[in-house]
C-alpha cells in the first residue's frame, strides 16, 4: 500500500486516513513515519493531512467461526461509523479483510445516494493464481471500481481486472 | 496492509553477534545501486573440492580470529513466523555439509517465533552458525549475506531480490491455505529463485547452480497510479 501512497500527488489526495485492524501494530506505525518524512523543516511534528485509524477486525485468525459473526457484526458497524465520519471520495484498499466492511459501507451509501467513493482495489503481490477472499467478494460482486491485480495470470482469470505491472 | 503475525518481542535485543571484520569480501558493494545479476560465479577452487573445499587460514582459529578470513555468509530468515522445520533442518549436519562444499564460511539463522534452537558452532573445520530472533530490519543481514534461504513471506523475498542476492524458498507446510507458495513458485519458473521444501533443501543446495539465476527488475506503482488519475478525470503527468 505504501508503494502506492508514496507515488500518489499527495496534494490531489489529501486529506489521508490511514485505516488498520485494531491488532495490527506494524502497518500505521509505517505510514506514520511516511507522513512525518514529508513534512518539510517543521521543529515539532505535526502531522497535518493525516490521521490513522483502527477498526475491528470481523474475525481474528484461528478465532471460531461462531464468535466471529458477533465481531462481524461489530466490524461492520464500525465500519459503517468510519465512512460516515469521514465520508471519503476515493478508498483504497489492498486485501486484508478488514476493508471489505468499508468498501462495502462506501458501496452501500453510493447505492442509497448517501455519498460517492470511488474505490480501487490493489490485490496483494503474493496472489498468482487465485484471488484472496477479500478480492474475490470485490470482484464477483462488481464493488470496486478499479481492480487491479499484480500478475498477468489473474488479469486472464478475471477480465475485468487490470494489470499494470507488479507494484514490488 | 494488515498482517496477522504479532510484532518482535518488544525489547528483546537482538543476539547476533557484532561481526565487523574489516576484510570481508566487498561483494555486496554493487547490490546497493541496481540489482547484480546475483550469479556472481563462485570461487571454482573452493566449490569443486570435494574435500574441504576451501583453504582456512590458521589465524581463523583465535578467538577474535574474523581477521582475514574470507567469509560467505548463509543468511537463513523465517521472519514473525514460526517455522521450526526450517530451523531444524538448516541446523542438520548434512546440510551444513553441504554448505561447507559449496564454499560458505558462516550460518546466520535468523529464527523468528520458532522454539527450536539451533546449536551454535564455531571451529576449525565446521560453518561457524550464530542465530537471533528478531531484528527491526534484515536488510544489512541480506547484504552481507552471499546466500539467503527464506520463507516464502513476500517481505523477506522481494527484500533479498531488490538487493541482488541469490535466495533459496523454502515454502512452510504446516501452514494451512499456502498461498504463499504460489508467488515463490511463479518466481521459481521465472529463475529469479530457487524454490524448495524443508525436506528437499539439502538436494536444493547440492544442486543449485548460481548462474542459471536471472536478475529481479523491481516493479513500481507509477502504471497503476497513472491508471488511477486516468480514471479520476486528474491530468496524467
Amino acid at each position: 500500500m505504501m508503494n502506492i501512497v508514496t507515488e500518489l500527488q499527495k496534494d490531489r489526495f489529501t486529506p489521508r486516513y490511514y485505516v488498520a485492524a485494531l491488532t495490527d501494530n506494524m502497518s500505521l506505525p509505517k505510514a506514520q513515519v511516511y507522513e512525518k518524512s514529508l513534512i518539510h523543516g517543521d521543529r515539532e511534528t505535526i502531522i497535518e493531512n493525516a490521521e490513522f485509524m483502527q477498526i475491528y477486525r470481523s474475525r481474528e485468525v484461528g478465532q471460531s467461526y461462531i464468535t466471529a459473526i458477533a465481531t462481524t457484526l461489530r466490524a461492520i458497524l464500525h465500519a459503517m461509523w468510519l465512512i460516515i465520519r469521514i465520508r471519503p471520495q476515493v478508498i483504497f484498499c489492498n486485501g486484508p479483510g478488514t476493508c471489505i466492511p468499508l468498501c462495502a459501507s462506501a458501496f452501500l451509501l453510493k447505492v442509497l445516494g448517501l455519498g460517492w467513493s470511488s474505490i480501487f482495489y490493489i490485490e496483494s503481490i503474493a496472489r498468482v493464481k487465485k484471488l484472496s477472499l477479500s478480492g474475490l467478494l470485490l470482484y464477483k460482486l462488481r464493488m470496486a471500481d478499479q481492480f487491479f491485480v499484480q500478475w498477468p495470470q489473474l488479469q486472464q482469470k478475471y477480465p475485468r481486472a487490470q494489470y499494470a505491472g507488479r507494484l514490488m | 496492509l494488515a498482517r496477522t503475525a504479532p510484532p518482535p518481542a518488544a525489547g528483546a535485543p537482538p543476539s547476533h553477534p557484532a561481526r565487523r571484520s574489516s576484510s570481508r569480501p566487498r561483494r555486496s558493494s554493487t547490490a546497493r545501486s541496481r540489482p547484480v545479476p546475483p550469479c556472481l560465479p563462485l570461487d571454482p577452487s573452493s566449490a569443486s573440492s570435494t574435500n574441504r573445499g576451501r583453504e582456512v587460514p590458521l589465524r581463523a582459529y583465535s578467538s577474535e580470529g574474523m581477521g582475514d578470513r574470507e567469509r560467505r555468509v548463509v543468511f537463513v530468515t523465517v521472519g514473525t513466523t514460526c517455522f521450526d522445520a526450517l530451523v531444524k533442518v538448516v541446523d542438520s549436519e548434512e546440510l551444513k555439509q553441504a554448505l561447507l562444499q559449496k564454499g560458505y564460511t558462516d550460518l546466520l539463522i535468523q529464527m523468528g517465533r520458532g522454539t527450536y534452537k539451533p546449536s551454535k558452532a564455531s571451529g576449525n573445520s565446521s560453518l561457524q552458525v550464530e542465530h537471533f530472533t528478531f531484528s527491526p530490519s534484515i536488510a544489512d543481514n541480506i547484504r552481507e549475506a552471499s546466500l539467503v534461504i527464506s520463507h516464502a513471506g513476500s517481505g523477506s523475498i522481494f527484500e533479498t531480490l531488490r538487493l541482488g542476492k541469490p535466495l533459496i524458498v523454502v515454502v512452510n507446510e504446516d501452514l494451512m491455505d499456502n498461498h504463499q507458495s504460489e508467488l515463490a513458485e511463479e518466481l521459481a519458473e521465472r529463475n529469479h529463485l530457487f524454490c524448495a521444501h524443508p525436506q528437499t533443501l539439502r538436494e536444493n543446495v547440492e544442486a543449485m547452480d548460481l548462474n542459471a539465476l536471472q536478475p529481479y527488475v523491481p516493479g513500481e506503482a507509477k502504471p497503476v497510479v497513472a491508471l488511477i488519475n486516468r480514471f479520476l478525470g486528474f491530468p496524467v503527468d
